[in-house]
């Protein structure tokens, strides 16, 4: 798989975090990643992976069908991208056929060019400020020569891929909770207000203890989904539990962070919001909660393993 | 931001705030004036994400002087002073469809300065001030938090020095809402620098354009900015004193009190909630109608607390623990609605959006879920903390 182990890449999303700067780890590099699983040559700077499991969680789901056309296919879907290169000139597509005559063959990546006919990008900005694309296709024509490794179904390592992004994206919002309790446990500390520092009344030491305990917990289930996979054993019921705990609760940290700091934390040149926002973001990332809670019932009870479930 | 669905063409809704048919007949009118002026062909081309209200200051101040010709910007305000002369829960809810609306006229001169200079200004302060404030020619902002005086404005440093023909005001203001546009500002200030704040702090308007008013805007979380405002030996004559001398404290408290009434809150929190129902029907999510339902039920809360508030306010009656959960319950709705929002739409609700924009993204709400998300952090922490609230509550139960 990756050049660096899961531990180490889990340390440096999770340093990308308290920086409160977009990972290249957990958004960027998984574009490298579908390459490199897929035994096709790394792409360019100017490549943008379009597979919507990525806003989704769930690894079956590509937003763009393809349908077949002659030798060929035709792909159509709106998949929103979660990084953007600044310039986009080629499109990696995972699509699904419709299965037809027996001619479901899973999930293939294709090459497409940015400027084919049929596609249509529409840029936007998420609210940390990433740049990302809505990328519409319609009837966009490709064939296996277009087509991203041997042609055979991708879904396999496009699913393991999910899994390490999970665990990733955890760890970033981990290491962005951790950096926002750090420095309100400091302000708490500083700020005087009514005669004493803020950290004076157990309220307010109280709300700091949460905080911690929130980032302990996602800590403890990061560690475990890391743990998991060194031993080479399937982590993905791990690392989906790491990441619907982390997205549930550590926005309450850093928004706690932010209730703290009052008004003066809520100025852009402060560090606070930037670890909010790249918490929220994450969060709704590789499947919202919402989303997360369905993905994760199917894991804990697959379809017809328990009587009742 | 533009929109198709028309708030005003939503169903009615089991959940409303209970209005006597005077006022009732008074907010459908509102209504009808608001949707018209906020209609999409008309904010077109007047967004301005620099400012709080999301849209250009021309836009503002005609919106404001068109509300002003019909009655609506004082409806509350005595009829002496050219207002309305109806009881402070028509401005209530004239607050609550402003918000919905996202109209920019909910921080007017009339919400932030009248009430203190009607409760405690000269009869000369009042016809000068007022009648421009009720025809909607003038903005106003409130400059009494300084960087190390939040919460605690007992912890105020800046000074008023008595001189023959006046004062001479020193010091740094912060987190000024809208003063990069305002006219005018009320501030507090020490005057007798040997007492404590509450015996010795005085309120004052001071002419934004005078000498020695420096002003600096600061960018927020959400690209919008607040005013940093410094006074540097600012001259004020003699008559911009405003009440007693050194009664400041009691002026605040009372004055902050009416800011309060929490509907604009509840106006905003109302909106997202008719959108985020819209966006459940349409994206056929039968998932989200749980957690939506139960926000619904949240919002009901929130409107009879607000009953309760506005009744004790028409009858001139002291509402501060009522006003205080409502502030509390309210503005932790707003957040609550916010992050509901993110998780059941997930990715694309992370797309961001100022309000008024021209092209909106292509997404659930049009940017306004990644808007509010980071929106909804400050009304917890402004107009008094929550924690203050808090406070408040606690020691009117005797828990102190």
């Amino acid at each position: 798989m990756g050049v660096l182990s899961l531990r180490g890449r889990c340390e440096a999303a999770e340093a990308a975090g308290r920086d409160g700067e977009a990972s290249p780890l957990s958004v960027r590099e998984i574009t490298a990643e579908v390459a490199r699983a897929l035994d096709a040559p790394p792409p360019d700077a100017q490549t943008a992976l379009v597979w919507s499991a990525i806003t989704t969680g769930d690894p079956t789901d590509t937003g763009v069908e393809a349908t077949a056309a002659g030798r060929a296919w035709q792909l159509s879907g709106k998949v929103l991208t979660v990084h953007s290169p600044a310039a986009i000139r080629t499109l990696l597509v995972a699509s699904r056929s419709r299965p037809l005559g027996g001619r479901d063959r899973g999930i293939r990546v294709h090459r497409v060019a940015a400027d084919a006919p049929g596609v249509r990008l529409e840029a936007a900005t998420l609210l940390d400020g990433t740049q990302v694309h809505t990328v519409h296709l319609v009837g966009v024509e490709a064939d296996d020569s277009d087509a991203v490794g041997p042609p055979r179904d991708a879904t396999p390592a496009l699913s393991a891929i999910l899994d390490t992004a999970m665990v990733l994206a955890a760890a970033e919002m981990l290491g962005a909770a951790s950096a926002a309790q750090a420095a309100a446990s400091e302000w708490v500390q500083q700020r005087v207000q009514f005669g004493a520092p803020l950290s004076s009344r157990q309220v307010v030491q109280h709300r700091i203890a949460d905080m911690a305990i929130a980032c302990a917990a996602v800590r403890a289930l990061v560690d475990d989904a890391v743990a998991r996979a060194e031993a080479g054993e399937p982590f993905g019921t791990e690392a989906a539990i790491a990441k619907l705990v982390a997205s549930r609760r550590l926005p309450d940290v850093t928004a706690a962070a932010h209730q703290l700091h009052g008004g003066e934390g809520y100025y852009a040149d402060r560090p606070l919001h930037r670890w909010h926002k790249r918490v929220l973001v994450l969060s709704a990332l590789l499947g919202g909660p919402a989303a997360q809670r369905q993905r994760l019932a199917t894991l804990f009870s697959p379809p017809g393993s328990r009587a009742g479930a | 931001m533009q929109r198709d669905d028309s708030p005003t063409t939503a169903p009615a809704k089991p959940v409303e705030l209970r209005l006597d048919p005077s006022l009732a007949r008074f907010r459908d009118e509102i209504r009808t004036f608001l949707s018209e002026e906020m209609a999409p062909e008309r904010t077109r081309g007047h967004g301005d994400p620099s400012d709080l209200t999301g849209l250009d200051l021309e836009f503002e101040r005609e919106l404001q002087r068109r509300a002003a010709e019909r009655g609506y910007l004082a409806i509350s305000v005595p009829a002496e002073y050219g207002g309305g002369g109806r009881p402070p829960s028509w401005k209530a809810v004239w607050d609550f469809e402003a918000a919905y609306h996202d109209a920019p006229a909910i921080d007017t001169a009339v919400t932030l300065a009248a009430s203190a200079l009607l409760s405690s200004g000269t009869e000369e302060q009042k016809q000068r001030f007022v009648p421009p404030m009720v025809r909607g020619e003038v903005l106003w902002a409130i400059a009494y938090t300084e960087p190390d005086a939040g919460s605690d404005l007992g912890a105020v440093q800046a000074t008023a020095r008595r001189v023959d023909d006046g004062w001479v005001l020193n010091g740094c203001k912060a987190l000024v809402t809208g003063s990069h546009k305002s006219d005018w500002c009320l501030t507090v200030a020490r005057t007798d620098p040997d007492a404590s704040p509450r015996r010795g702090m005085s309120m004052f308007v001071v002419d934004l354009r005078a000498p020695g008013v420096e002003h600096v805007r600061r960018e927020t979380a959400n690209r919008w900015t607040l005013g940093e405002l410094t006074f540097r030996d600012v001259a004020l004559p003699a008559d911009a004193l405003v009440g007693e001398l050194h009664g400041a404290w009691r002026q605040l408290t009372s004055a902050l009190v009416e800011e309060r009434t929490g509907m604009a809150w509840l106006g905003w929190a109302t909106r997202m909630l008719d959108d985020l129902d819209a966006w459940a029907a349409q994206a056929e999510r039968p998932d989200a109608v749980g957690p939506l339902v139960e926000l619904r039920a949240e919002l009901a809360a929130g409107y009879r607390l607000a009953d309760r508030v506005l009744a004790l306010a028409d009858a001139r009656q002291p509402g501060t623990t009522e006003a205080a959960i409502v502030k509390v319950w309210a503005t932790e709705l707003l957040q609550r609605i916010a992050r509901c929002a993110l998780d059941l739409v997930g990715a694309e609700a992370a797309v961001w959006s100022p309000l008024f924009a021209d092209d909106p993204p292509d997404v659930p709400l049009r940017g306004r879920i990644a808007y509010e998300v980071v929106e909804r952090i400050h009304p917890a922490i402004s107009v008094g903390a929550n924690e203050l609230q808090r406070d408040t509550i606690a020691r009117s139960l005797g828990v102190a």
